[in-house]
């Protein structure tokens, strides 16, 4: 059990990094213009972590519906609905920063238009990540490992 | 500016100078399918998502989640698979579908701005209303 909460913290801490980080190439790509060498690496960095916080989430999901959901439930309805909207929009934010990083590393010099894009998508992204931080405080703060 | 500032285009090697007015006058065309089938991508994958959740609900699979004992914890991965797919699928028809619009990328860019959006309120407000 001690394992599981401990990764479950971890998940929360690296979602509020995520969270944070998506925000960077969001305001760095705004006017269009190709990244520095560094702003690709800030805007890998911070996709990378997006990914490890969805692929931790993922390994404690299995367990965590074992042990505290159906508990969950039980204390608040509510709360347990939110954790579902939790996972729901995590996706999304996983498809958005994805997409986002792909497009600014394949676009041509002079594709400013589809960066501004990906731009908006990592804003929107960063917008849902914190709503994602946001019902996870509140559904830990219900119930947790 | 270091060499670690100077800005870089992207994967694919470019040709000729920065364009006036957001036209492309000579560029990568692979580069720029690529990039438009990535954002095609990041919209499609939550739309299906999306759909795919309100089709459940609209079955009925979802019930009372305090009468649920046990539940398969496979479902959300397989809903998370099926959105993968199909938006791979979505990117790569919309890219090739969008092969010669290159000099169009104002229009393309613009398009995929509205549905963006439009798309995230619409999914954050259906996951709440239907959780």
């Amino acid at each position: 059990m001690m394992l599981w909460r401990w990764l479950v913290a971890v998940h929360g801490y690296l979602g509020v990094l995520a969270a944070a980080a998506l925000l960077h190439p969001a305001l760095s790509l705004r006017t269009g213009k190709p990244l520095s060498r560094r702003g690709h690496y800030a805007m890998l960095a911070a996709t990378f972590l997006t990914i490890a916080t969805f692929g931790g989430g993922l390994t404690v999901y299995g367990k965590y519906r074992e042990i505290v959901k159906r508990q969950l439930f039980s204390d608040s309805l509510r709360a347990g609905l939110l954790f579902e909207t939790k996972e729901h929009l995590a996706v999304t934010v996983l498809c958005f920063s994805v997409g986002a990083c792909v497009a600014v590393l394949f676009a041509p010099k002079q594709a400013t238009a589809l960066r501004r894009v990906a731009a908006l998508l990592f804003v929107l992204a960063a917008v849902t990540a914190i709503t994602v931080v946001l019902l996870g405080t509140h559904v830990s703060s219900v119930r947790s490992f | 500016m270091t060499p670690d500032d100077e800005p870089r285009g992207g994967a694919v090697p470019e040709k000729g100078g920065a364009p006036a007015g957001g036209a492309v006058q000579q560029s990568s065309p692979r580069g720029w399918r690529i990039a438009v089938g990535a954002l095609v991508f990041a919209l499609a994958g939550p739309l299906t998502y999306a759909v795919e959740r309100a089709y459940e609900w609209s079955r009925g699979e979802t019930g009372d989640p305090r009468l649920v004992l046990r539940s398969l914890h496979t479902v959300y991965f397989w809903r998370i698979g099926i959105a993968f797919w199909w938006a791979i699928v979505v990117a790569i028809l919309v890219s090739t579908l969008l092969r010669s619009a290159e000099h169009r990328q104002e229009v393309v860019a613009s398009w995929l701005s509205r549905i963006a959006i439009v798309l995230v309120p619409a999914t954050v407000l259906l996951h709440f209303l239907l959780p």
